[in-house]
C-alpha cells in the first residue's frame, strides 16, 4: 500500500472540510479524486503531505506514518500543487535545478534529471525564460517539472489543468500516464470528470469531504441502473403514451419535458428499435435522436442528488 | 546542498528589483539629492561676512567686559579664516556714515545699555544681534554667579576668545548637518534589510506562499534553509552598505567616520537587526504581504523622520523607551557617536541594544515558524 488514509477528519474553525475520509492506494495506480470545488480535495492532499494539522485520523505513506520530519518518505514524494510555486527571479532551468538540488546531491545526476524533466513537459525551448514570460499552460508545465524532476515514487497532482489551453492539457494528461508507466503511483485530483475518466485506473468521488463512491470507472457506472439514455427531440406525447413507454422492456424511466422525451434504458443494444417502432405505430412525430452513455456526472447525481459542476 | 541553496538564494536576492531598489538605489539617490542641495547652500555661507562697528564712546571704554569680548572676536577674526564677524572700533560719526553708505551692516553703541543700530533687517543683522544676545546672556550669568559667590569666577573668564572658537557659528555647523544626513541614510539603508527578512519568512511558510508549501515538502530541515537564507541576505546587505559608503566618500566627498571597523560593526549589527525585524513581522503579523510591506515601510519612514527631525527630542523626553528602540536611531546614533565623541560608550550601548533586539526578534520568529504543520493554508 503506497497511501493509506483512515478516518481523516479536518476542520477549519467551524467548517468541516474533510469528514471521516478513508482510502487506500496501491503501487502503480492512477488514483483520481473527483469532486466539485470546495469538496475537500486540496485539504485532503495537504493532510496527506503533513502540511496541515488534522483533528483525527491516521495517514501512512509507504507503510510508515507520515510526519513533517519523515524526510525519507518526503524524498519519495513529488507534489504538483494547485497554485503555481516557482521563483519569479529564476529562469525555467534554474527553477527546476533549484528544487531538484534540494533532493539530489550528485551534480551530474541532478543535471541529467533536470534535462529529463524539461524534456518531459516539453519546455526546453524556454529554458532561459522567466516565469513572467510564460503563458498559463507553460507555467503549469514548469510547475510540474519542478515537482517531479527528482523521480518520486508517489506523485500528487492537485488540479493541474485548471486554466490551461487544450494543447498543454493534453501534454499534461499524457505526461501523467507516462510517469505512471515508468513506475510512479499517482494521485490526481480534478473537478473535470472527462480527465478523470480518461486517465485514472481507480476513482474516488468526493462531496462535502467524504468519499461517496469508489472504484474503477466501470465499477462506478455499474452502480447506476441504466447504461444508456435516449433523448428524442421535437416530439409531442401524452401522459398515457409516456406511461406506455415506461412499460416497454428494459426501459427504466421515461419522462417528457419541453418537447423532449428522456428515456433511460438498462440494456444498450436491442431496445432503441423497439422504442422507435412504438413511436411509429402511434404516429408520433419526432426530430433527431441522441443517445448517451452514462458519465461520472450521473454517478455523482445518483449519490448526491445534484450535478457535478462541469 | 549548502552551496546549492547559497547560490540560488544569492541569485534570487540580487535579481529582486524592488528590494534592490529600496535597499540599494534609494539611499544613494537621496544622498545625491542632498549633495546637490548642500553644494548650492555652501558657497553662499562660505562668503558670508558680517561687518559692524562699535562706537568708541565713554560707555564702551568703561565697560571692561564688553571690551574684552569685542577684542576676543577681533582677534579670532584675524587668526581664523572661518570667523565671520569683522568688528571695527570707530567714532559715532564714522559709524553713521559707513552705515549710510552700506559699508557696514550696523553699529553698536553703549549708552545706559547696549544698542544695535541697523538700516534694515536681514541675516547679517540677525547674526550681530545673536552675538550681542550671547554676550548679554553670559554677562548676566556672570553677574548672578558673582553676586552669590564673588570668588567663584576668579580664574575663569567666560568672555575670552575660547568661547568663540569652541562654538563656531557657521561652516562647521554645516558639516555636522551634512554628515548627519548622509549617515542617517546609511542607517536607513540598513533598515531596508527588513525586506530581505520578510521575504525569507514568506517563502518558507506554507500558509504564506505557494513556494512555502513546496518548501514544506522537501527532505531538509526547514531551519537549515532559513539559516542559510538569513546569512546570504546579511552578506548581500553588507555588500550594499560597503558600496554606499565607498560611493559617498569617493563621489560625494563625504568624510568617512573612523575607525572604519566600528562603522562596519555598527552597520553589520544594524542589518542583522533589520533582517530579524522583517522576519519577525512576517512571522507574527499574519496578513497579506502588502500589509506587511506597508508596516515595514512605516517603521522605516517614521523611524527616519523621527531620527532626523526634532520630534526625536520631544520623544526622548516624553517617551524615552520608544526613542531608544527606534531602529534607525540606534544605527544612526551609533554611527554619529563616532563623529561627535571620542569615547565609545554610546556606540557600545547601541550595539548591545541592537544585538538584544536581534536576539528578541529572532527568538520570536523561531518560536513561530518552528511549527511545521499548519492549521490552515
Ligand atoms: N484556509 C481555509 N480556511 C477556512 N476554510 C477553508 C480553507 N481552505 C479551504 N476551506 C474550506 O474547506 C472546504 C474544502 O476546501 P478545499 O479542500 O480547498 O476544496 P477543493 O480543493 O476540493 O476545491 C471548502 O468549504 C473551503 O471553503
Ligand atoms: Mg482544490
Amino acid at each position: 500500500m503506497v497511501v493509506k488514509v483512515e478516518n481523516l477528519l479536518k476542520k477549519y474553525k467551524n467548517v468541516t472540510a474533510v469528514n471521516n475520509l478513508s482510502l487506500e492506494i496501491k503501487e502503480g495506480e492512477i488514483f483520481g479524486i473527483l469532486g466539485p470545488n470546495g469538496s475537500g480535495k486540496t485539504t485532503t492532499i495537504n493532510c496527506i503531505l503533513s502540511l496541515l494539522k488534522y483533528e483525527s485520523g491516521n495517514i501512512e505513506l509507504f507503510g510508515e506514518k507520515m510526519k513533517p520530519e519523515a524526510y525519507e518518505i518526503k524524498r519519495k514524494i513529488g507534489a504538483v500543487m494547485q497554485e503555481v510555486a516557482v521563483f519569479d527571479e529564476l529562469t525555467v532551468y534554474e527553477n527546476i535545478d533549484y528544487f531538484c538540488g534540494l533532493y539530489i546531491k550528485n551534480i551530474n545526476e541532478k543535471k541529467d534529471l533536470v534535462e529529463e524533466a524539461m524534456e518531459f513537459v516539453k519546455i526546453k525551448d524556454y529554458r532561459k525564460r522567466y516565469p513572467k514570460e510564460l503563458s498559463g499552460g507553460l507555467l503549469r508545465r514548469l510547475n510540474i517539472a519542478c515537482g517531479i524532476s527528482h523521480k518520486p515514487k508517489l506523485i500528487i497532482f492537485d488540479e493541474p489543468t485548471v486554466g490551461v489551453d487544450p494543447q498543454s492539457r493534453n501534454y499534461i494528461l499524457e505526461g501523467i500516464q507516462k510517469l505512471n508507466s515508468s513506475g510512479a503511483t499517482i494521485i490526481y485530483t480534478s473537478h473535470y470528470m472527462e480527465e478523470v475518466e480518461q486517465i485514472c485506473t481507480r476513482i474516488g468521488i468526493v462531496d462535502k469531504g467524504s468519499i461517496i463512491a469508489l472504484g474503477s470507472k466501470e465499477e462506478l457506472k455499474n452502480k447506476l441502473e441504466f447504461n444508456k439514455r435516449l433523448i428524442i427531440e421535437n416530439s409531442k406525447v401524452s401522459e398515457e403514451e409516456i406511461a406506455e413507454i415506461q412499460k416497454i422492456p428494459f426501459v427504466i424511466s421515461a419522462k417528457y419535458d419541453n418537447g423532449k422525451i428522456f428515456i433511460s434504458l438498462s440494456k444498450s443494444d436491442i431496445n432503441v428499435l423497439t422504442i422507435l417502432e412504438y413511436l411509429k405505430d402511434r404516429n408520433i412525430e419526432f426530430g433527431s435522436i441522441q443517445s448517451e452513455v452514462p458519465t461520472l456526472n450521473d454517478v455523482f447525481l445518483k449519490f448526491t442528488g445534484k450535478k457535478l459542476r462541469d | 546542498m549548502l552551496l546549492h541553496v547559497l547560490k540560488y538564494k544569492f541569485i534570487c536576492l540580487i535579481r529582486d528589483k524592488a528590494i534592490i531598489f529600496w535597499a540599494f538605489m534609494f539611499p544613494v539617490i537621496l544622498a545625491v539629492l542632498f549633495h546637490i542641495v548642500l553644494i548650492n547652500i555652501n558657497p553662499q555661507e562660505e562668503f558670508m561676512k558680517v561687518e559692524f562697528s562699535v562706537v568708541d564712546n565713554d560707555g564702551y571704554r568703561q565697560d571692561i567686559r564688553f571690551k574684552n569680548y569685542v577684542n576676543s572676536i577681533i582677534e579670532s577674526y584675524e587668526n581664523n579664516s572661518q570667523s565671520i564677524y569683522n568688528i571695527s572700533i570707530r567714532s559715532l560719526e564714522e559709524s553713521e556714515q559707513l552705515l549710510e553708505d552700506n559699508k557696514i551692516d550696523g553699529y553698536v553703541k553703549i549708552e545706559d545699555e547696549l544698542k544695535l543700530i541697523v538700516k534694515r533687517s536681514g541675516t547679517e543683522q540677525s547674526l550681530i544681534k545673536a552675538l550681542l544676545d550671547e554676550y548679554i546672556q553670559i554677562n548676566s550669568t556672570m553677574e548672578t554667579i558673582l553676586s552669590n559667590n564673588p570668588s567663584a569666577l576668579e580664574n575663569i573668564d567666560l568672555l575670552t576668545n575660547n568661547f568663540i572658537e569652541d562654538v563656531p557659528l557657521s561652516e562647521s555647523d554645516n558639516t555636522d548637518f551634512s554628515i548627519m544626513i548622509y549617515y542617517s541614510l546609511i542607517a536607513m539603508s540598513c533598515l531596508y534589510a527588513s525586506f530581505w527578512g520578510l521575504r525569507i519568512i514568506t517563502l518558507s511558510q506554507a500558509d504564506l506562499s505557494s513556494i512555502g508549501a513546496r518548501m514544506g515538502l522537501i527532505p531538509q530541515k526547514k531551519l537549515h534553509i532559513l539559516a542559510i537564507d538569513f546569512f546570504v541576505s546579511w552578506i548581500i546587505q553588507l555588500g550594499i552598505i560597503t558600496f554606499q559608503l565607498i560611493f559617498m566618500s569617493t563621489v560625494l566627498n563625504v568624510e568617512l567616520l573612523k575607525p572604519i571597523g566600528l562603522v562596519f560593526l555598527t552597520t553589520a549589527v544594524g542589518s542583522a537587526m533589520a533582517i530579524s525585524l522583517g522576519s519577525f513581522i512576517g512571522a507574527v503579523i499574519k496578513k497579506d504581504e502588502d500589509t506587511q510591506v506597508t508596516i515595514i515601510n512605516s517603521v522605516i519612514g517614521i523611524g527616519y523622520v523621527i531620527t532626523v527631525s526634532q520630534i526625536n527630542e520631544i520623544l526622548e523626553s516624553k517617551l524615552p523607551f520608544l526613542a531608544c528602540i527606534n531602529p534607525i536611531k540606534l544605527v544612526n546614533d551609533g554611527l554619529l557617536s563616532l563623529y561627535y565623541f571620542d569615547n565609545y560608550a554610546i556606540l557600545a550601548r547601541n550595539v548591545v541594544l541592537m544585538s538584544s533586539l536581534t536576539f528578541f526578534f529572532s527568538a520570536i520568529t523561531y518560536l513561530t515558524v518552528r511549527r511545521v504543520k499548519y492549521a490552515s493554508i
